[in-house]
């Protein structure tokens, strides 16, 4: 039988993934059970088997090289669910005083409204931002910010929430983290390689982190979900209620000494040899997990710079101390979200709410990176999935806009202290280094080391991208 | 069928400028008066007073609505259809025209009220069922498309799965002793030119519990493993195989395999996840369907048409309907603001599923352009994608906030007709209503896990937003053909807004069949497509079939990719036996299903042992030429399965309801969450709830497919998260309790017997002698751990409580979801040390006890016998053993 286009996973640079021979890694590899998680084993495996044992591992979740040098080797999106407003944060517009309280551009039924926040230089760059993010202000200079984003999708949230994830905001398709971790696998394998904390379910469902038609090994890890306090919050079935360490690991003990009379029996080689790893691996990480996760171990300081323990910010604070934790012990895309930005009204008091709780934190986050020497190999990736009208029916709202907003960077081989991109003297239309999704996650596929035109997965008779057939690196934002 | 003026008008200005073969399209059936009375009467009006903001070409759409286009004017806006055909009073527009409520349409400052003539005109208008030619001159405004790249089909159609399959000739062969059915001498026939020969056959046990497995998706129970093994007389499997065949259980594992296929599930998914609390039905149909041994062609055809085909009985008249809901079931985006784009992707999902599901091409590929492999040219997908364009497809929902495009259902057993259901008139300020009332609601993050706040929730969205009654009237998810048939354009590289020429609405031109049948001008052509994808002479629909039933049986399918029969798929392993299959099931099985599946089962093939053998496996390691069975993984749902009917504990009556019937209409994660899901259900996992992007863990660790996507062959992964759930999950632990207690029932019984009978529930063997030796020994140590505990329970941390992130409470939807089959025993005291315990402590008295950390915490067992024990049988479902057939 030939090979199975339509399900095996393959990058179409012809490299990935992997395929090892079970014993020679066994021979090669000291350190027991890294290899882990094994995907299609028994249909497809057996087909493109090359080894007499019929043994072959896809080994999808190994590290593997990418395409070219990465400028960074993993991601943490900092995903602001409800489309912040842009033109109260990081897109000052002065015009908008002078317009303010007049009929909009676009619609006479509304009128222009001014931010009412104070707007400031920060740092060497002088990048201007308002009150509503003072830590986040203080590193302007680490900050490469995207001016020009916009999208054709609609404006709705759970079209375009989706949208930014996976490219589509009709289609189900895989969330760029698995993408990701398609392309690159993981670097610890006692870690999952994909991680969302907290996403927000109503807008979307399952979108912004599922696999689609990739294999599951590369949906995303869920920690809770957006309305459940993080305290609260924890990995799947990562604790057993009732039994003592010592005694499930007898009973582990007792499962693999089944397996291995199975083992030797020889007719399930590489079926029982994977679920005997699979026992290891899941010992091991129902250890790390609960250790990664723990942050008690953090100093008193790092809790305070992370705002945790401040009613206001300790949710959030955990949340990107988190972010911080798994990304230092090798996950490689890590996804936190903040679900509250949807201001149509009381804009004034709403935003000061939500960029209070995230201010502190995101800051928290970069400083901590960098002084953990993360951040040059980390990319963070801040933003919504649209911006906000410049205009509105009401005095205190802005509506949905898709034509223009802003997203920032850090770390990652970007510029630093950089704006890229800009909208038009309103705020209204991006009009300069315009960068729609598509564009995004070309580039930042671009950054990890990936040609967005080149991963690719083949289902359903066709190679599918996360860009489609559209995506644009811009180069212009690369260090 | 009189053409109109006009159209002639068009269709000769067009003629000029197509390519003759190519136009053939069909003008609207709508009489020259009534025309007439739109060209005059209405379109002005429209122009005049309502274009302004709410058309596509002034890129208004005030409150959702357009009515530009008759697709705009049909679907209407937040309010619900501007028009609904032969019903003045429904008709959204023509109570904003009367300004009787709160719509008061045109506003004054684009002329007022309009007058009692012209309200009479409309009124009149829609009474003549709101004849409306529009779309079509905006066709014709546009360019042909370049002409189509010429095909030379009849070099196309020689590609091996376009050819009609023919009856090959019996292979000869050496062994022929070996070779017990026809289906034999194929497979022995290349073994043997590969200079292999089949293994023996498999042990009696292996072989029962792999057709138990195959044909129900349950094991056999011990007492039927001892039987058959005693059971040597001739004809002992075969009666075997057809109690199973016979059995519900058979139709709940094969139908599964259908729905697979028919991206089943019980929600819209994608943009706001709504429930179908109607689905059900469907599911329960086809699993019916295949009980009955339904002809796999006349399965097809009430799938595709069931709406027009002749019923006898009212019984079978709804039979017929529910079966369309093939059509509807699938996922949709309902916040979708434009109409047609809405209505594409419903088209677009019809054909995909239509196409994939039953014939093994990807047509849907060639929606933007000629199709990059196959010969479907783009022209060829629109001509299917017409007939879809003329069917209506009824999901239901109810509109409003986020929904945009609810639809009626269909309705059964003369149910009076459901009206397209928005619960909420639209307060003049949407925006008042959306933020404060429904974003309010939606978004409380404080109460939202406690049930008063759900309570809260619950009551604030049924006056505000949305209805929760259970779905238990006589209605169901389907389709039915619209009034006015349209023939569709050809959409410029899929984009709805460049529509090219139109399409006579049709089939693949790539496939043939005699006595093609036409497609009427007054019907969507849905019938036809049915007929034409069920005959005989279809070259690929008893291929695609015959194919998928090989995989479910051999692991691995004669074309490994079961849902492509094209040119990038696979090519077939044994193209003669392919073909010798795929024309016996047409022409000596009747298409019977069960029948198909008794031939392959019966074949010596399917009763190989899986052992290997070194020779072979050098020559063909991956086992293409089967010479010894493949070992396969059990389902997710047969894993689940097990593990209750392991306990005991498996309800087989088949659920009246669904439990997303239940719910009535909702969204998901606004006022329908994941703790709604029963906590103790204990019925067949084909009968859980599968809600879009919130698959119950059980399922989705274990390979469940994604029911947004079409797909026959499930993925086969191992991974560690499959181990946390075996070792950890609610579910798991609580089913191997309850098998520790009814092996503990006899009290009299000693370990060795109890460890005799735990191996026999789970793995329906014995233990060897080593085995059994070490099964003690684990009770042993096992009980002595556990009683050290019991004494002193600071001696030991019990792993939960290393567990910063989750030392007190125990969350996520999946697990709840996957736990809802576990119990939660509230009467009973929680023990020591469990999260629940330490949880109920710290809650504030007076407090709802939300049901999320409750449900998570496997009960404790009561004494270190029963905890023992229950660890040895959770091992045992844990084994590789276990979760492989061999």
């Amino acid at each position: 039988m030939s090979s199975s286009p339509d399900s095996f996973p393959r990058r179409c640079d012809g490299v990935l993934p992997q395929v090892y021979s079970r014993r020679s890694l066994l021979k090669t590899l000291t350190t027991g059970f890294g290899y882990m998680a094994f995907a299609g084993l028994s249909t497809q495996a057996s087909e493109t088997s090359q080894k007499p044992t019929g043994a072959v591992d896809k080994s999808l979740l190994l590290p593997r090289k990418p395409h070219f040098e990465p400028r960074a080797k993993r991601v943490i999106f900092l995903g602001m669910e409800g489309a912040p407003s842009h033109l109260d944060t990081f897109d000052y517009k002065p015009r908008l005083k002078e317009v303010d309280g007049k009929p909009g551009r676009d619609n006479e039924e509304r009128c222009f409204i001014n931010s009412p926040f104070e707007f400031r230089q920060h740092g060497q760059s002088g990048k201007w931002v308002s009150e509503l993010f003072p830590h986040v202000a203080g590193k302007v200079d680490e900050l490469c910010f995207l001016q020009g984003m916009w999208t054709n999708a609609p404006a709705l949230h759970p079209q375009a929430w989706p949208a930014l994830h996976t490219g589509s905001p009709v289609f189900v398709r895989p969330s760029m983290g698995s993408w990701v971790l398609y392309g690159l696998g993981t670097e610890n394998q006692n870690l999952p390689g994909f991680i969302t904390i907290k996403p927000a379910l109503a807008i979307g469902g399952g979108q912004s982190y599922e696999s689609a038609f990739l294999p599951s090994v590369f949906a995303a890890t869920r920690i809770g979900e957006s309305k459940t306090p993080i305290q609260k919050c924890n990995v799947s079935n990562i604790r057993n209620a009732h039994l003592t360490s010592v005694s499930q690991r007898k009973q582990i003990d007792f499962v693999q000494s089944l397996n291995q009379d199975l083992l030797a029996k020889g007719n399930l080689d590489h079926q029982v040899e994977g679920v005997i790893e699979s026992y290891e691996l899941a010992f091991k990480m129902q250890a790390e997990v609960p250790d990664v996760t723990d942050i008690s171990q953090e100093s008193q300081a790092t809790l305070d710079l992370y705002g945790i323990n401040q009613d206001e910010t300790d949710d959030f604070g955990r949340q990107c101390l988190l972010a911080r934790r798994f990304a230092e012990a090798g996950v490689r895309f890590i996804e936190v979200c903040y679900d509250d930005w949807d201001h149509h009204g009381q804009l004034y008091a709403g935003l000061k709410k939500s960029c209070r709780a995230v201010d502190q934190p995101i800051s928290a986050l970069l400083t901590d990176l960098a002084q953990r020497g993360l951040l040059e190999d980390t990319l963070v990736l801040w933003g919504g999935e649209f911006g906000r009208t410049a205009d509105s029916p009401k005095p205190d709202g802005r509506d949905h806009s898709t034509k223009g907003w802003t997203m920032w960077m850090a770390g990652g081989g970007v510029k630093k202290g950089f704006a890229y991109g800009a909208t038009d003297e309103f705020g209204i239309d991006a009009i300069e280094g315009r960068m729609d999704y598509h564009d995004l996650h070309a580039t930042l596929l671009h950054i990890l080391g990936l040609n967005h035109e080149k991963l690719t997965y083949r289902y359903g008779g066709r190679d599918f991208r996360l860009t489609d057939v559209f995506g644009e690196v811009h180069h212009q934002i690369l260090a | 069928m009189k053409h109109s003026h006009l159209c002639y008008k068009l269709l000769a200005t067009l003629a000029l400028t197509l390519p003759a073969a190519t136009w053939a399209a069909k003008p609207t059936k709508i009489e020259a008066p009534q025309l007439e009375f739109f060209e005059k009467k209405i379109r002005p009006v429209l122009v005049e007073s309502c274009y302004s903001c709410h058309s596509e070409e002034s890129g208004k759409n005030k409150g959702e609505l357009v009515l530009d286009s008759r697709d705009g004017i049909r679907a209407g806006g937040d309010r619900g259809p501007a028009v609904v055909p032969r019903n003045v009073d429904d008709s959204v527009l023509i109570r904003a025209i009367r300004q009787e409520g709160n719509l008061r349409m045109p506003p004054d400052k684009h002329g007022g009220k309009l007058s009692d003539e012209v309200i009479a005109d409309f009124e009149e208008w829609v009474k003549m069922g709101a004849p409306d030619p529009r779309d079509a001159p905006k066709v014709a405004n546009t360019e042909p498309t370049k002409p189509e790249k010429p095909i030379d089909w009849n070099q196309e159609r020689a590609f091996w799965s376009f050819q009609k399959p023919v009856s090959p000739a019996l292979p000869s062969v050496k062994n022929s002793r070996w070779a017990r059915t026809e289906i034999d001498r194929f497979i022995l026939a290349q073994q043997e030119s590969k200079g292999l020969q089949p293994v023996a056959d498999a042990e009696r046990r292996t072989l029962l519990r792999r057709v138990y497995y195959d044909l129900t998706g349950l094991p056999p129970s011990p007492a039927e493993v001892e039987a058959f093994e005693k059971d040597r007389s001739p004809g002992a499997y075969e009666r075997v195989v057809d109690r199973l065949l016979a059995s519900a259980q058979f139709g709940e594992q094969w139908g599964r395999h259908w729905l697979d296929v028919a991206r089943y599930g019980e929600s819209t998914g994608l943009d706001r996840n709504l429930n179908f609390p109607y689905a059900w039905r469907y599911r329960d149909y086809v699993i019916d369907s295949v009980n009955r041994d339904k002809p796999y062609n006349r399965f097809i055809q009430e799938q595709v048409a069931g709406d027009l085909l002749p019923a006898s009985t009212q019984a079978e008249r709804d039979e017929l309907l529910v079966a369309t809901g093939f059509l509807a079931i699938g996922p949709k985006g309902l916040n979708e603001t434009r109409p047609k784009y809405s209505k594409w992707q419903v088209v677009d999902d019809q054909v995909d599923v239509t196409t994939r599901g039953f014939l093994g091409l990807t047509v849907s590929c060639a929606r933007c352009h000629d199709h990059k492999f196959d010969p479907i040219p783009t022209r060829d997908y629109h001509a299917l994608a017409g007939i879809f364009a003329s069917t209506d497809t009824l999901y239901g929902t109810v509109g409003g906030r986020g929904n945009r495009r609810p639809t009626s259902l269909v309705s059964l057993s003369g149910a009076p007709d459901l009206p397209v259901r928005f619960t909420r008139e639209p307060t003049p300020n949407m925006f008042v209503n959306t933020n404060q009332n429904f974003g309010a609601t939606a978004r409380t993050n404080a109460n939202r896990g406690t049930n008063a706040a759900r309570a809260n929730n619950r009551r604030q969205a049924s006056t505000n937003q949305i209805e929760r009654i259970p779905a238990r009237d006589n209605y169901a998810m389907g389709v039915k053909d619209l009034d006015e048939p349209q023939d569709v354009p050809v959409y410029f590289r899929g984009d709805l807004r460049k529509p090219k020429e139109i399409v006579p609405r049709g089939f693949l031109r790539l496939i043939e069949v005699s006595q093609s049948p036409s497609i009427p001008e007054d019907a969507s052509g849905r019938q036809q497509l049915a007929d034409w994808i069920s005959s005989p002479e279809n070259p690929l629909t008893a291929r695609v079939a015959v194919n998928r039933a090989w995989q479910h049986l051999f692991g691995v399918g004669l074309v490994d990719t079961p849902d492509n029969l094209g040119k990038l798929g696979s090519k077939p392993s044994h193209p003669e036996l392919l073909d010798y299959l795929a024309v016996k099931f047409v022409t000596q099985q009747n298409w019977s299903l069960k029948q198909l599946v008794r031939s392959l089962v019966l074949s010596r093939t399917y009763q190989l042992s899986s052992e290997v053998n070194a020779r072979a496996l050098e020559v063909d390691p991956a086992n293409i030429s089967l010479w010894r069975a493949t070992p396969r993984r059990l389902s997710a749902e047969a894993i689940r399965d097990t593990l209750l009917s392991a306990s005991g504990r498996l309800d087989l009556n088949q659920p009246e309801l669904a439990v997303t019937a239940e719910f009535g209409d909702g969204y998901y994660g606004v006022n329908i969450w994941e703790t709604d899901f029963p906590e103790d259900f204990r019925k067949r996992s084909v009968y859980l709830p599968i809600v879009r992007d919130m698959v119950p863990e059980a399922l989705s660790l274990f390979d469940f497919p994604n029911p947004n996507l079409v797909g026959a062959r499930r993925e086969q992964t191992t991974s560690p998260s499959q181990a946390l759930f075996l070792m950890n999950n609610a579910l798991v632990q609580t089913e191997s309790l309850e098998l520790a207690r009814r092996l503990l029932r006899d009290t009299r019984s000693s370990d060795t017997a109890r460890i005799r009978k735990a191996y026999l529930a789970t793995l329906l063997r014995e233990p060897t002698r080593s085995e059994l030796k070490r099964a003690r020994q684990f009770l042993g140590e096992q009980r002595q751990l556990l009683a050290e505990l019991d004494q002193d329970p600071s001696s030991k941390q019990p792993v939960a409580e290393s567990q910063p992130l989750a030392q007190e409470t125990e969350q996520a939807f999946a697990q709840v979801m996957s736990e809802t089959n576990a119990p939660v025993r509230r009467g009973q005291p929680l023990g020591p040390g469990s999260a629940s315990a330490t949880m109920v402590g710290k809650l504030a008295p007076g407090i709802a006890q939300p049901k999320v950390y409750q449900q998570t915490v496997a009960e404790k067992p009561k004494n270190p016998d029963e905890a023992a024990l229950a660890l040895l049988n959770q091992a045992l479902f844990a084994s590789a053993e276990f979760r492989y057939l061999q």
